[in-house]
């Protein structure tokens, strides 16, 4: 693909077109949820500050926080990767989107399944606080089918492709839709659901979802994103492939070590362990690779904010892995297992790793599509907000949860871990707030790249290698 | 088209082998696992509590896991396959923001606690950040027929009108309630059921470790007995009793103590106050060392000051055997003097000497709120003692009896006092009262003769 794609031929204006309103109307969207989400995210945040804080039946910590999780999942960073899917395999297959109706029937479901969860969930409809699959199975069967048309779309696309070969972030999307589907329906399936057999569904799904749904929708992102704004080829196409093989062989075990230490199976929770040691290889690979197809530019990451929310995506992606590897370890299981340190990790991933990459792909393809520039003042508040808040919520909560578990060890009265975790809920509240200014900010960045007046940012795409290196 | 197929066809198809191994099939499997001995299905009420837990997402907060690590041996055993039997859903949960869950069925097993705890945790526990679940209750004027309001303590109760729990409130308790760990034959870690104190030294039987056990008492205590005694021992008005000042806690027999610790209690009158909740039994989950800690913080703290106890008097009251151990003064250097420790509680008995400084504190703990300390009552309230007939009467037997059995509308000096005075003889043993009696006796100018623990004991048996 690089920087000249072959030439799309078969593509009209009135494509062109269409692919650019999708793009926009799931980013668009994706961006109320990131909004909504994180307001729920915000005032979840609060109360543990202020536990009597609209304490009402439908506004409680327990019927919020599932709302909070699902909405930021399965709106925002759902809508926001599938928008610049269908970008990134219509223009690295040089062809047009193969429907654009499924994929606004798409969206449509999407945020039906979206809606009709969050009333659900406030209602108290939830299924078994069975953490990202609380939606009742109805609005679940709705959800899948938004996934399937999708995935069909995205598939016909690569189907109908101009080039021979299959461009690597196609690998790793069209796969992701196809596991995205498997996991969903897995998981709806009650048969083998009873007991033992739930929590070990459970653990299946939740890292599951995280890692063979959004991870690979992002990778995908990153191998077409990265290489466009630096106007350069990836380092290696074949470290691509390792990465994509071992995340596959090694990441769908990775589940078990949320139980830990529970009656499953020991085989299983060992397994587990191995496993998340062996994500070193894919990690490492696909890290390195989109760092070193960084190398030589790394002054260009100030000038370029879509490139600077990449590189911190690939940081997060590094970082967040890593620390996962280590927290399966037995040893440290004792230490951190259900302490803060893990909400702390989720958020280093789904929010460093995740959801900075999706805000990347955006600044780097959106103006591409729309030919409408984010503020550059816009791009960098809304970075610099975004990182440092990340910075407080997640350093403030992997400090707290060891102390929480360090008094747990000690057999410390319970209620001396929670006083104890004070400081750290007031920091982690302070950089919630700044990153959901940040995302007003992100908002009205998507506003001027789609319907709004055009920002003074310059073209996402850098100036070609030749010039830049002195 | 056709390396397409190769590659993401081969990749969905890889991938739904691997699921198949590591999740469906040992789900199916799984599933199956029959039940651990004793663990049975919810009943209908329970299961409703369930809902109400899973609606209102408790599990986000509180784990139903107790794993075989360091961290977890103070929550019970650790899980066992047999126990999810019924566990649909399993509602495990997966972060502890909240304590586990796993035993509070015993550990919090008052249900007056639990909805007390569930109207305002604050009421409990002040440095709690739980949300209330006020939504889970009803205010009303009159309770009606077959509720029990809840007993708050003022300053968390609504300004007007009764606070009762809903159907929604009960069955959450009744689920909390039913959340207990079953025992497994021949399993057995650290004492009971993984108690607390593998690691110290269990109590020697001089007592003289007693110092040694104090962190331990107080984290013990926080950990078992605070929720509802509260960290200050001054319990919850109405809800829960005092244990600073408690006449069992104080009394320098602990036996009755201790078996309250082992068995638990209810219905109990303590102070004229008789309390709706029940005390759940420790027996089975601490040992003999850790409940003798638990005691001996309660016998010491608060301006408490009884003589501590021991690890084998624990075990003496467990056996249904007299406590023979001699007791310490807990204020008393770690070598007891041997005479006093040796005098048996018979033939202490028989050598009563009043002593005026014991009366004295126990008058002011016991009786000084309402006669006051100056022995003059409230006008119109409470009735003088201080020149009052019944006290100086030559014959105990009236001013004895209204102390052990408490008295209601009498009229003295020609004042009739409505409010009634409750009776001690739960709290109090024949030498506390005949040490009270004797200190009314001989107080504010009153000179009348002393009175003994036997003359007590005639007019207990009497009525
Ligand atoms: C303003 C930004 C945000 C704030 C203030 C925030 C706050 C919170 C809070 C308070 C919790 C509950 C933690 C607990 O129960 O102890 C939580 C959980 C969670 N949030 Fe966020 N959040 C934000 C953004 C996001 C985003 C953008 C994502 C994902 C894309 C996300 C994913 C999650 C996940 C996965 C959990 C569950 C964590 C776990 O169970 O380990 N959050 N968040
Ligand atoms: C090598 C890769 C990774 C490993 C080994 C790993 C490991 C772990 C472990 C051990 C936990 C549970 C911690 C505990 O409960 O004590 C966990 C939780 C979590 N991880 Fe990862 N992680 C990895 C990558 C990721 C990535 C890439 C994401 C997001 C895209 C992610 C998202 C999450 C989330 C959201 C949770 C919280 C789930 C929950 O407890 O509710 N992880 N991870």
């Amino acid at each position: 693909m690089q920087s000249s794609p072959l030439a799309p031929a078969s593509v009209t204006a009135e494509d062109e077109q269409a692919l650019s309103r999708v793009f926009s109307a799931y980013t668009l969207t994706g961006t109320l949820w990131l909004l909504f989400g994180t307001a729920v995210g915000l005032l979840v945040a609060f109360k543990f500050g202020a536990p009597d804080f609209w304490a009402e039946k439908y506004l409680t910590f327990g019927r919020l926080r599932p709302i909070h999780t699902n909405s930021v999942f399965y709106g925002f960073a759902t809508l926001m990767l599938i928008g610049a899917a269908y970008h990134v395999v219509a223009r690295s297959c040089g062809t047009r989107l193969y429907s654009a109706k499924l994929a606004w029937l798409g969206l449509w479901l999407f945020n039906i399944a979206a809606v009709a969860g969050t009333v659900a969930l406030s209602l108290g409809y939830n299924y078994g606080d069975l953490e990202y699959r609380e939606w009742p199975w109805p609005i679940r069967l709705i959800f899948i089918a938004a996934v399937a048309v999708t995935g069909w779309n995205l598939l016909a696309t690569m189907l109908h492709r101009a080039s021979r070969d299959l461009y690597l972030s196609n690998w790793y999307i069209g796969a992701g839709v196809l596991w995205g589907s498997i996991i969903a329906i897995v998981a709806i399936i009650p048969i083998y659901q009873h007991g033992l057999g739930m929590m070990a569904i459970s653990g299946y799904y939740m890292h599951n979802a995280v890692g063979m749904w959004f991870t690979p929708l992002a990778l995908g992102l990153f191998y077409y994103a990265i290489p466009k704004v630096l106007n350069r080829p990836i380092y290696s196409y074949s470290l691509g492939v390792l990465a994509f093989w071992t995340n596959l062989m090694f990441y769908p075990l990775l589940g078990g070590h949320h139980f830990l230490f529970s009656p499953l199976p020991w085989w299983l929770q060992t397994a587990a362990v191995i496993c998340s040691v062996a994500m070193i290889v894919p990690v490492f690979a696909g890290s390195a690779n989109y760092l070193l197809t960084m190398r030589g530019r790394y002054h260009g990451r100030i000038e370029s904010y879509p490139l600077a929310f990449l590189f911190i995506g690939v940081l997060c992606y590094l970082f967040g892995s890593t620390q996962g590897t280590l927290e399966a370890l037995r040893s440290l299981q004792d230490l951190w297992h259900f302490t803060n340190f893990t909400v702390g990790h989720s958020h280093l991933t789904m929010y460093g790793f995740v959801t900075f990459a999706a805000w990347g792909a955006v600044y780097a393809l959106l103006p591409l599509s729309t030919g409408k520039n984010p503020g550059r003042f816009g791009m960098a508040t809304h970075f610099w907000l975004a990182l440092v808040g990340m910075g407080m919520y997640v350093i403030a909560l992997s400090i707290g949860g060891s102390v929480q578990g360090w008094d747990w060890i000690q057999h410390a009265p319970f209620i001396k871990s929670v006083t104890d975790m004070k400081t750290y809920y007031l920091w982690r509240g302070i950089g919630g707030m700044l990153m959901f200014v940040s995302h007003i900010v992100f908002a009205w960045n998507v506003w001027r790249m789609t319907f709004g007046k055009s920002g003074d940012a310059p073209s996402p795409i850098m100036e070609p290698e030749a010039e830049s290196t002195p | 088209m056709k390396e397409m197929i190769k590659i993401i066809g081969g990749a969905a198809l890889l991938y739904l082998v691997i699921v198949m191994l590591i999740a469906v099939l040992p789900a199916i499997d799984l599933s199956k696992t029959p039940a651990g001995p004793g663990v049975v299905p919810l009943t209908p009420l329970e299961a409703h509590g369930r809902q109400v837990f899973a609606a209102n997402g408790c599990a986000y907060c509180h784990t139903q896991q107790v794993r075989p690590t360091p961290a977890d041996a103070n929550l019970g055993r650790p899980m066992s396959p047999g126990d999810f039997k019924y566990r649909t859903p399993v509602l495990a949960g997966s972060e502890r923001t909240g304590p586990d869950l796993t035993n509070v069925g015993t550990t919090r097993g008052s249900d007056v606690w639990q909805y007390i705890h569930l109207y305002d945790p604050r009421a409990v526990e002040p440095d709690s950040i739980m949300p209330n679940f006020k939504f889970l209750f009803r205010v009303v004027d009159t309770v009606p027929e077959g509720e029990t309001a809840v007993p708050l303590p003022p300053q968390f109760a609504p300004k007007h009108g009764h606070v009762i729990p809903t159907a929604d409130a009960k069955a959450l308790v009744a689920y909390l309630l039913s959340l207990k760990q079953t025992k497994i034959p021949g399993y057995s870690m650290n004492g009971a059921m993984g108690g607390t104190t593998s690691a110290a030294a269990p109590s020697t039987a001089g007592g003289t470790s007693a110092a040694g056990d104090t962190a331990q008492g107080a984290s013990l205590y926080s950990s078992h007995c605070a929720a509802c005694h509260q960290a200050s021992g001054a319990g919850l008005p109405g809800a829960f009793p005092p244990l600073k000042g408690n006449a069992v806690v104080q009394d320098r027999d602990p036996t009755e103590h201790i078996h309250v610790v082992l068995n638990g209690l209810h219905g109990k009158a303590i102070d004229g106050v008789t309390y709706g909740g029940a005390m759940p039994p420790f027996a089975g989950l601490l040992n003999d060392a850790d409940i003798a800690a638990i005691i001996n913080h309660e016998r010491t703290s608060w301006g408490n000051a009884a003589p501590t106890v021991t690890a084998a008097d624990v075990k003496a009251v467990r056996d249904g055997k007299p406590v023979a151990a001699p007791t310490t003064p807990a204020t008393a250097p770690a070598v007891a003097s041997p005479t006093a420790a040796a005098t048996p509680a018979a033939a202490e008995k028989s050598a009563y000497q009043f002593d005026a400084k014991r009366g004295d504190a126990l008058y002011a703990s016991t009786c000084a709120a309402c006669h006051q300390a100056s022995g003059e009552g409230l006008p119109g309230a409470f009735p003088p003692l201080k020149g009052n007939p019944a006290v100086l009467a030559d014959d105990p037997a009236e001013h004895l009896s209204t102390i052990l059995h408490g008295v209601h509308g009498k009229t003295i000096n020609g004042q009739t006092y409505s409010s009634p005075m409750p009776p001690f003889g739960g709290q109090l043993d024949d030498e506390q009262v005949a040490d009270i009696a004797n200190h009314e006796r001989t107080s504010w100018g009153n000179a009348a003769r002393h009175v003994t623990p036997a003359d007590v004991a005639k007019i207990r048996a009497r009525k």
